[in-house]
């Protein structure tokens, strides 16, 4: 068997991010078409005139057929035109552009607590399978995980900000004045999201540390007088890691679609929040902006999970002599 | 010579009990055992009869399941059980080491074979330059026969043959000359040529070095190349031990009768009843 070298890799991966990409384009193109009436009407609502619907479908020239229309909007995409905001008059991609960089910093900050967190906590499991930590820990994590993020976030807000007042309720970024406000504001929302991702990453790391602690080469490496440090990280856990992130990827996926609820409840200025207030106002290419740079999040933070299973998996990375 | 000066390994009345849904079961009972220095002993027994519980406890591991109510391990005169953990590491891979009976399952798949080398001279020698770790793995693959040992070192594991990995896994054991190497089935499941080349580098050795070696094993016909003496083990007992030629040509437990007339033969021998006289040999053992 041949397995390419991973530069190869990486650009085959990224070419299918591109067709997905594209793929996504035309289902989120062919769902707003596929709603019932014309995206005037819509737009409008129930009382809008003759008139104004007419005018509407010039300025949106929706008597072009929907090929062709599709067409146009995706060469706009191309050249980073993804129309204008019907709401605000904007460009939809300033819009965008911001709203994005803030989900990426909420979603960054999650997962970078996320990680080392989950995967620790995994470890602490493993030391002791089935003792009082490993089942106490279990039952923690299973318990933060079935509750819906929204409950979750609205107690951590009745909790932590309405009677403790450790951190304000809602995460209104734009009013942060230093990197420590910024920290402050998103401490919730972060504490929210790591609640419902932790449990199956601990429970990954776990089983398969308990499985490379068993294993014939971490016994081989503690016979050949190896420090019980060096063992443990340097023989165990990357070994052990392959399913922790995998479940790790499987949570970054869904943190692109749980972002959305959570910055709703403590109403973060991100995609998610600008998707649902565009839904609200029938603002049909802001839906359609906002909509794809969700999914091109979402394949990105897949593309990295791959790599990042690659580079620690010496058998995918090297050719088989 | 005293016994302790000619003994490397003394084993004493030694009772391993393993744990098994609560309950405790003797797996090692009342066994005593002693390795002379620069001897190869075979440990001869069918699988399940606690050798390799023998050669882990010889080892010094320690585990949850399993306790030694009786007896003691002495290796050069140090009781193996009282030592602490850190005692016991400054004894693994220099003076105390294994060959496993997978050597592919027992090198680490994420690091690369000069890795593997480097942090095991390195754990005991952390004087040692990146130039000189790589010499001395280089002289250690070449010596147990493995091709291009310069190119071995930047490989990972899975890029080696089975036959390969078993090579690597004994040089690794053998890098830094412990004074005891265990033996683990180390060619069971391997083909012709890495068992050859496994045999004629334990004799080798054996004539080069004052190493003592316990070879741990299922197979008569291989421990009768290579043992001075053997010691065949059944239930948790050795029932019989010796001088290689006296257990196999005169042997006296029922049960290694049975093991040694089980010893495999190059071709099936035929009915000698159906062959001419001149043809007709007394069985013979290999020795």
């Amino acid at each position: 068997m041949r397995v390419a070298p991973i530069p190869r890799l990486i650009v085959t991966r990224l070419a299918l991010s591109v067709l997905s990409l594209f793929v996504v384009s035309l289902i989120v193109f062919s769902a707003v078409e596929l709603l019932p009436g014309d995206t005037a009407e819509r737009i409008l609502g129930r009382e809008a005139t003759k008139e104004s619907l007419a005018a509407l479908r010039t300025q949106l020239r929706l008597s072009d057929p929907a090929p062709e229309r599709y067409a146009r909007w995706l060469g706009g995409i191309v050249q980073g035109d993804f129309g204008r905001s019907l709401v605000a008059d904007r460009p939809v991609f300033s819009y965008i552009a911001g709203y994005l960089g803030r989900t990426l910093l909420l979603g960054g900050l999650a997962l970078l607590i996320h990680i080392p967190l989950s995967i620790g906590l995994g470890l602490l499991a493993a030391a002791r399978p089935d003792g009082a930590s490993d089942l106490a820990l279990s039952a923690a994590v299973l318990i933060g995980m079935s509750i819906p993020e929204f409950v979750v976030g609205i107690f951590l807000i009745m909790l932590l900000a309405n009677d403790l007042q450790l951190f304000p309720p809602l995460a209104l970024i734009d009013q942060a004045k230093s990197f420590g406000d910024v920290i402050h504001m998103l401490a919730l929302p972060v504490i929210t999201l790591n609640f419902a991702m932790t449990a199956y990453v601990v429970r990954q790391t776990r089983n398969s540390m308990i499985e490379v602690l068993k294993s014939d080469y971490v016994r081989m490496a503690s016979l050949r007088g190896l420090s019980p440090l060096r063992v443990l990280f340097v023989h165990a856990l990357p070994n052990a890691l392959s399913p922790a992130i995998n479940a790790i990827a499987l949570n970054a996926s869904w943190l692109v679609g749980g972002i959305v609820v959570v910055e709703v409840v403590f109403n973060y200025p991100g995609l998610g929040r600008l998707l649902v207030e565009s839904i609200r106002f029938h603002d049909v290419p802001m839906i359609q902006g906002a909509a794809l740079a969700l999914s091109a999040a979402y394949i990105a933070v897949n593309l990295v999970a791959d790599i990042a299973t690659l580079l620690l998996n010496p058998k995918l990375r090297t050719r088989t002599a | 010579m005293t016994a302790a000066a000619h003994d490397l390994m003394t084993v004493a009345s030694l009772t391993v009990d393993y744990r098994q849904q609560g309950q405790w079961h003797s797996v090692i009972r009342d066994l005593s055992l002693a390795v002379r220095r620069g001897e190869i002993l075979g440990l001869a027994g069918e699988s399940g009869c606690g050798k390799s519980t023998l050669a882990s406890v010889l080892l010094g591991e320690r585990r949850g399941e399993r306790r030694l109510r009786a007896g003691s391990v002495q290796f050069d005169g140090i009781d193996l059980s009282t030592l602490r953990a850190r005692e016991l590491r400054r004894l693994r891979g220099v003076r105390l080491a294994l060959v496993p009976q997978n050597g592919g399952a027992s090198l680490t798949p994420t690091l690369r074979i000069g890795s593997l080398f480097a942090e095991t001279l390195r754990a005991h020698r952390p004087h040692m330059n990146k130039a000189e770790l790589a010499a001395e793995a280089r002289r250690q693959l070449s010596q147990v026969g493995l091709p291009d040992p310069t190119g071995a070192l930047a490989r990972f594991p899975h890029q080696f043959s089975g036959g390969q990995q078993q090579r690597i896994a004994l040089a690794l054991a053998l890098c830094r000359m412990p004074d005891l190497l265990i033996l683990d089935e180390p060619t069971t499941g391997q083909d012709a040529m890495t068992r050859r080349g496994i045999i004629d580098l334990l004799i080798r050795l054996r004539l080069s070095s004052r190493m003592s070696m316990l070879y741990v094993s299922h197979d008569l016909a291989t421990l009768s190349e290579i043992c001075d003496r053997i010691a065949i083990m059944h239930a948790g007992e050795i029932v019989e031990i010796g001088q290689m030629e006296d257990v196999l040509l005169r042997p006296r437990h029922p049960y290694t009768r049975a093991l040694v007339a089980s010893i495999p033969r190059l071709e099936a021998p035929p009915d000698p009843a159906l062959l001419p006289a001149s043809r007709r040999t007394p069985e013979r053992i290999t020795a």
